[in-house]
C-alpha cells in the first residue's frame, strides 16, 4: 500500500482524552492515560494482554465509564457532561466477537441505526445500507443471516455496520483476533480501505505488520499507562526497553 | 364390565358435546385473556426484577415469591369473595382472570427474565455502539432475541394457565370441569363424562404446542441449524425487493468505484 511513510499530521485533534482512570472494584485497569487523536490519523495501540488497551478504546464511546478524566471529542466535551448516546453517534465502533444481530440479515443488520437512530425512511436506510455493503465486498449477501456468514464476512458486515453511519472516527477492538488465519486478510484489507479514506481511525490489534503498515501513531500499553507513543520509527528504534522487549517477543 | 360401562354411556357424552364444546371454549378464552395481559405485567415484572435500583428489584422479587408461592384455588377464593365485595371482581369470569393474572404474572415474569439475560452483553454493547438509547437497544435487539428464548417456557406456562382455570368450577364459572360435574350428577354416568373431560384437556395442551411451536420455527429465522428461510408471500416480496435493491446498486457504481476493496474482494471471497 503506498500510504506515505509517517505522514505528517498537522489536522487538529478530534479526540482528546485527559487524565483518564478506570477501576474495576479494587483493581486499577488505567491509571491516567492523556492521548491526542488528530483528525485523519491512524492510532494503533498494542502491549501485552492485560495492559487496558480494550478498555482504553472503550472509554472513546463510553461504553466504559472512566472513573476520572475528560473526554472530548470534535471539540465537544462529552466527560464531564454530554450524552453517551450523542457520542456514539459519532463514534463507530467493530468489536473482536463481531456482535452483529443474529435475528436480522446482513442488509437489516447495517439498515437497521440508520432507520431506528438516524429516523431514515426504509427505502433510503436499505439503500445506503446495500451500497456499503458494496463497499465491503458483500453485495451478494444481503439477505443472509450473520449464522450464514464466514467470520470474515461477519466481520465485514460490523465494519459496514459502524461505517454506514457515516462516523467521525471509527473504533478497532482486536478485530480479526476471533478470526481463522485464512480470513484475516480480507477484514485487514476493508480496515485498509477504510484507513485510506480518510477515516480517523483507532485500532487495538496484534496484527503488527498491519500496524506497520497504517499505523501513523503507534501507543505501546502495559500495566494501564501509555509507555511509549510515536510514529513508525517506534517498531525499529523504540526508546523504552520494555517497548523494544514487546516488539520482538511479536515481530 | 362390558355391562357397566356400556356403550350407551359413551353415546350420551356425545350427545352432550354442544355443552362440553361451549365449556372448552370458556375454558380457552379466560386463558386466552389472562395470557394476553401476563404478556405486558410478566415482561413489566421482568423489567422491573432487572432493575438497578434496588428497591424496585426488591419490591418485584417480594412480588414474584409471592404469587408464585400461592395455591390458584386460594387466589380465586381470595379475589372472588375477599377482595370481590360488589367490585369490579363480581363475576366469576373475572375473578378468574384476576387471579391468573396474578399468579402467572409471577410465573412468567421468570421465564421473560430468564430470556433477557440469555441475550449476549455484546448485544447490547453493538446496538449503543450505533447510538441506540436503552429504551431503542431493548426493544429492537434484546426483545427480539430473548422472545425466542421465552417461547418454549410461555407456551408452558399457557398449558398451566389451561389447567388452571378448572379450579374456577368453585366460584361458579362454567367451565369443562363444572360442566362435567353438572352432566355427572344429571345423568349419574361417571366414567365417561371424566374420561371426556380428560381429554378435552389433553388434546388442548396438544394443539398448543403444536402452534406454540409454529411460532418458534418462525422466530428462528437466522438459526445456525436450519437455517430456515420463511416462505409465503411476505418472504417472496421481501426476496424480491432485496433482489431489486442488489441490481440496483450493482447497476449505480461500475465495478471498483472508488474503493480498492470491491475487486479485491467482490465475488470471489464466498
Amino acid at each position: 500500500m503506498n500510504l506515505d511513510a509517517a505522514r505528517p499530521i498537522d489536522a487538529g485533534p478530534i479526540v482528546e482524552l485527559r487524565g483518564i482512570r478506570k477501576s474495576f472494584g479494587g483493581n486499577e485497569v488505567l491509571k491516567g492515560i492523556d492521548l491526542t487523536i488528530r483528525r485523519g490519523e491512524h492510532v494503533v495501540v498494542f502491549g501485552p494482554s492485560g495492559s487496558g488497551k480494550s478498555t482504553l478504546l472503550r472509554t472513546i464511546n463510553l461504553l466504559e465509564r472512566p472513573t476520572a478524566g475528560t473526554l472530548t471529542v470534535d471539540g465537544e466535551s462529552f466527560l464531564p457532561g454530554g450524552k453517551p448516546t450523542d457520542l456514539r453517534k459519532q463514534v463507530g465502533m467493530v468489536f473482536q466477537q463481531f456482535n452483529l444481530f443474529p435475528h436480522l440479515c446482513a442488509l437489516d443488520n447495517v439498515a437497521i441505526a440508520l432507520r431506528r437512530v438516524k429516523r431514515l425512511a426504509r427505502a433510503d436506510a436499505e439503500h445506503r445500507a446495500a451500497c456499503q455493503l458494496e463497499r465491503v465486498g458483500l453485495l451478494d449477501h444481503l439477505a443472509k443471516f450473520p449464522s450464514q456468514l464466514s467470520g470474515g464476512q461477519q466481520q465485514r458486515v460490523a465494519i459496514a455496520r459502524a461505517l454506514v453511519m457515516d462516523p467521525k472516527v471509527m473504533l478497532f477492538d482486536e478485530p480479526t483476533s476471533a478470526l481463522d488465519p485464512e480470513l484475516v486478510g480480507e477484514v485487514l484489507a476493508v480496515m485498509r480501505d477504510v484507513a485510506e479514506s480518510g477515516m480517523t481511525v483507532v485500532v487495538v490489534t496484534h496484527e503488527m505488520g498491519f500496524a506497520r503498515e497504517v499505523g501513523d501513531l503507534n501507543v505501546f500499553m502495559d500495566e494501564g499507562v501509555i509507555v511509549e507513543q510515536g510514529g513508525r520509527e517506534i517498531f525499529s528504534s523504540a526508546t523504552e526497553e520494555r517497548t523494544r522487549a514487546f516488539i520482538r517477543a511479536v515481530l | 364390565m362390558r355391562a357397566i360401562i356400556g356403550t350407551w354411556q359413551w353415546d350420551t357424552v356425545w350427545e352432550n358435546r354442544d355443552q362440553f364444546l361451549e365449556a372448552a371454549r370458556r375454558t380457552i378464552w379466560m386463558a386466552f385473556v389472562a395470557l394476553l395481559i401476563c404478556l405486558f405485567t410478566g415482561l413489566g415484572m421482568a423489567v422491573l426484577r432487572l432493575s438497578r435500583l434496588r428497591l424496585v428489584r426488591g419490591f418485584a422479587s417480594l412480588y414474584v415469591n409471592f404469587f408464585r408461592g400461592a395455591p390458584i384455588i386460594v387466589l380465586g377464593f381470595w379475589v372472588y369473595y375477599g377482595i370481590n365485595q360488589g367490585t369490579y371482581n363480581k363475576t366469576p369470569f373475572r375473578a378468574g382472570i384476576v387471579a391468573l393474572t396474578l399468579m402467572h404474572t409471577a410465573f412468567l415474569s421468570e421465564v421473560f427474565r430468564s430470556g433477557i439475560l440469555a441475550v449476549p452483553k455484546g448485544q447490547r454493547e453493538a446496538a449503543m455502539s450505533l447510538g441506540m438509547g436503552r429504551a431503542r437497544t431493548f426493544a429492537t435487539v434484546v426483545l427480539p432475541q430473548a422472545a425466542k428464548v421465552a417461547l418454549p417456557g410461555t407456551g408452558n406456562d399457557f398449558i398451566g394457565m389451561i389447567k388452571d382455570t378448572s379450579v374456577f368450577y368453585a366460584i361458579g364459572y362454567a367451565e369443562i370441569l363444572a360442566t362435567t360435574k353438572r352432566l355427572v350428577s344429571d345423568t349419574f354416568i361417571v366414567f365417561p363424562n371424566y374420561t371426556a373431560a380428560l381429554v378435552i384437556y389433553v388434546t388442548i395442551a396438544f394443539i398448543l404446542d403444536f402452534a406454540f411451536r409454529q411460532v418458534e420455527r418462525r422466530l428462528s429465522r437466522g438459526d445456525a441449524r436450519g437455517a430456515t428461510q420463511s416462505r409465503g408471500p411476505a418472504a417472496r416480496r421481501r426476496q424480491q425487493r432485496i433482489a431489486a435493491l442488489h441490481d440496483a446498486v450493482r447497476a449505480g457504481s461500475p465495478s471498483g468505484s472508488t474503493t480498492t476493496t470491491a475487486p479485491l474482494l467482490g465475488r470471489g471471497s464466498q
